[in-house]
């Protein structure tokens, strides 16, 4: 039997045990031939004439041409041709899944019957003189009648139209098993009362039980105690055939665990339409819950940014206006402030609020005041230090003040006057960082009988913010601001730190 | 018929006298020399803080801008007040809160976060919401030493 590997539709053992029957009913010999009409299955033996065919290698060419005329749909009831040259009738029907031709069916049928001849045994053995004996024989039979040929196209027809179906309906099945086999998310199916019947590997690895573990439990096995009462509800619905969407639950895992997942739940029908169960599609929703909530945390933390900001910006405003002598003043006081606070944001902003280093922060501070021929009055030294947020405003805010008095009173309010800006690490237990500004060659220093909010920025807020002490003298020479503080409470975290 | 309506119409009238006279009786209570302890990380904000409680006439015993320090002194100083910021340098301040609970220390809680946000056990704590004016820490006072 020469059986070729045809394609799925036609390689189904389904197919060679109906045709073995069909044929072993009708001493016939069958082919299948696919849309291309290559001969794909077949032929299926029945009597032994046939199978002397092949073993003498003769292939009388009408079952392609009856395949041919099948596919090609030349003719409308099952295609028949006798050829009374070889002694042969064939009837072909042609196969349609859905409305596609897909391939025929052809039996081949001698004039002939000589599946009860006693001698075809020895017949066969003499294979290539008997054969054209035989053939003679045969073609000298009368046909096979007409009517009895469309009989078996029509049976040909109907059994390759079943099996077609069959095969295609199995062919869905494997594929919806493979789908629901592969699939991320939990597919379980339950029956009315709620008993497992099938575990897919996706719930295996959501819920951590096994198949074996879960099938035949009831539903509750994964199912957490508070949630019973929602469990009664949906297989209600199921009985009414109605189907639940995108349920946000909880479900148990085997550990324990409470997962978020968004169930889909709808009926299962046998055969006859009747509900018999129900399908539970489960989709862990967990990183979908957690950015959620990652973003309510960021619009808190947004708001909470913003509201502080601005109780700073109205703790400046009202304390500017309070200690200003004039309207004017007070305006250009708060303007500055204002945008000293702004320039301190915008430097965090580029660095992502994590921080920035102190030469940048003391660079941008006296910006302002370097013009062209002030730009040589600033001394600015130290070792690189990594501020944190907090700190950088503080620092931003504090030079502010300082630069804004010296252009006023102090150093920078001639065309001679230096200010040095240094700070370094002290080490030790804990280490300590300092920085100096130090103001010479300004007009003489006179110590002012009121101390002013921009005194009061630098000694008791920058201390504050920084943890730490910061002093004004008054120095006959230039004004000296000391800040002294320990170098963990301003030094920007390592990352490791930040996110533990 | 009119007698039961005028009883209600009387009754309605005297509890809202009552509430008036109540509210006059705040209104002109003292605010006047109390102690008050600020717990602030923002220092701009803390020294307006500062300033406002003595236009009032509070006296600040303390400024706290860091948790444990603000721990500290909620246990060390004598004050009549706090008011307490729910968020010191990122970290809540809620154990705060509750330790000036236990030891029945009247306390205003300032936030930039809505009233919402706060725990079950701040929600009967005057909330002075940020920024604020004179009158609303006044009032916040107030309601926390009633």
């Amino acid at each position: 039997m020469t059986k070729r590997a045809g394609d799925g539709l036609f390689g189904s053992d389904l197919w060679e045990a109906a045709l073995e029957k069909y044929g072993s009913a009708t001493h016939l010999t069958v082919r299948l031939f696919d849309a291309d009409e290559r001969a794909v299955f077949g032929p299926v033996h029945s009597t032994p004439l046939f199978q002397l065919f092949d073993e003498t290698g003769y292939e009388p060419g009408i079952f392609a041409e009856c395949a041919h005329r099948c596919i090609a749909q030349i003719e409308k009831r099952p295609a028949i041709i006798v050829s009374q040259f070889h002694g042969l009738a064939v009837v072909g029907a042609s196969l349609a899944l859905e409305g596609r031709v897909v391939g025929a069916a052809v039996g081949g049928y001698a004039f002939a019957d000589f599946s009860q001849v006693s001698e075809i045994q020895r017949l066969a053995r003499q294979a290539n003189i008997a054969f054209e004996r035989l053939w003679e024989i045969a073609r000298k039979q009368p046909p096979v009648p007409q009517r009895r040929l469309r009989v078996h196209g029509e049976l040909l027809q109907v059994l390759g139209d079943a099996l077609l179906r069959e095969h295609y309906r199995m062919r869905q099945y494997e594929r919806a098993a493979a789908i629901v086999h592969s699939s991320d998310d939990a597919i379980v199916s339950t029956d009315l009362e709620g008993v497992i019947r099938s575990w897919n590997s996706g719930a295996e690895r959501l819920l951590g039980y096994t198949a074996r573990e879960a099938v035949g439990e009831p539903v509750t096995l994964f199912i957490p105690a508070d949630r019973i009462d929602d469990e009664q509800g949906i297989v209600e619905r199921i009985r009414r055939d109605e189907k639940i969407e995108h349920y946000e639950t909880v479900r148990r895992c085997k550990d324990g665990r409470l997962l978020d997942v968004s169930l889909t739940v709808s009926p299962l029908t046998d055969a006859q339409g009747r509900i018999v169960g129900a399908s539970r599609i489960a989709r862990d929703i967990t990183e979908r819950k957690r950015q959620e909530h990652h973003r309510e945390l960021l619009m808190n933390e947004l708001n909470h940014r913003v509201k502080n900001t601005l109780a700073t910006v109205q703790s400046l405003a009202m304390q500017t206006l309070r200690h200003a002598a004039t309207l004017a003043e007070g305006r250009d006081s708060f303007e500055a402030r204002l945008m000293t606070l702004s320039k301190a944001h915008d430097v965090l902003t580029r660095e992502h609020w994590e921080g920035a280093d102190l030469n940048k922060v003391a660079a941008d501070a006296v910006a302002a005041y370097c013009g062209d021929v002030q730009e040589s009055r600033f001394r600015v030294a130290g070792p690189i230090v990594r501020l944190q947020p907090k700190a950088v405003l503080a620092l931003s805010m504090a030079l502010h003040e300082l630069a804004t008095n010296a252009m006023k009173y102090g150093a920078l309010s001639n065309t001679t006057g230096n200010v040095e800006i240094n700070w370094r690490l002290i080490p030790g237990d804990p280490q300590r960082f300092q920085l100096r500004w130090a103001e010479s060659g300004g007009p003489p220093v006179e110590t002012p009988d009121r101390r002013g909010f921009g005194s009061r920025l630098v000694e008791q807020g920058l201390a504050q913010d920084l943890a730490g002490e910061a002093r004004l003298t008054f120095a006959r020479g230039g004004l000296v601001c000391t800040i002294d503080t320990p170098l963990d409470e301003i030094r920007q975290s390592e990352p490791a730190e930040r996110h533990s | 018929m009119r007698s039961a309506r005028a009883n209600l119409l009387s009754g309605i009238r005297e509890v809202r006298q009552s509430r008036k006279e109540n509210e006059l009786a705040v209104a002109a209570s003292n605010l006047a020399g109390l102690r008050a302890l600020v717990i602030e990380d923002e220092s701009i904000v803390a020294m307006f803080l500062q300033d406002t409680l003595a236009e009032i006439g509070c006296e600040v015993i303390g400024i706290a801008s860091r948790f444990d320090d603000a721990v500290e002194k909620v246990k060390s100083l004598a004050f009549d007040i706090a008011i307490l910021d729910v968020n010191l340098n990122g970290r809540n301040t809620f154990p705060i809160a509750d330790s000036l609970t236990e030891r029945g220390v009247a306390f205003v809680v300032a936030t930039g976060y809505g009233a919402t946000d706060l725990p079950q056990s701040l929600q009967r704590v005057p909330i002075l919401q940020k920024p604020f004016r004179q009158r609303d820490l006044e009032r916040a006072l107030r309601a926390a030493l009633i």
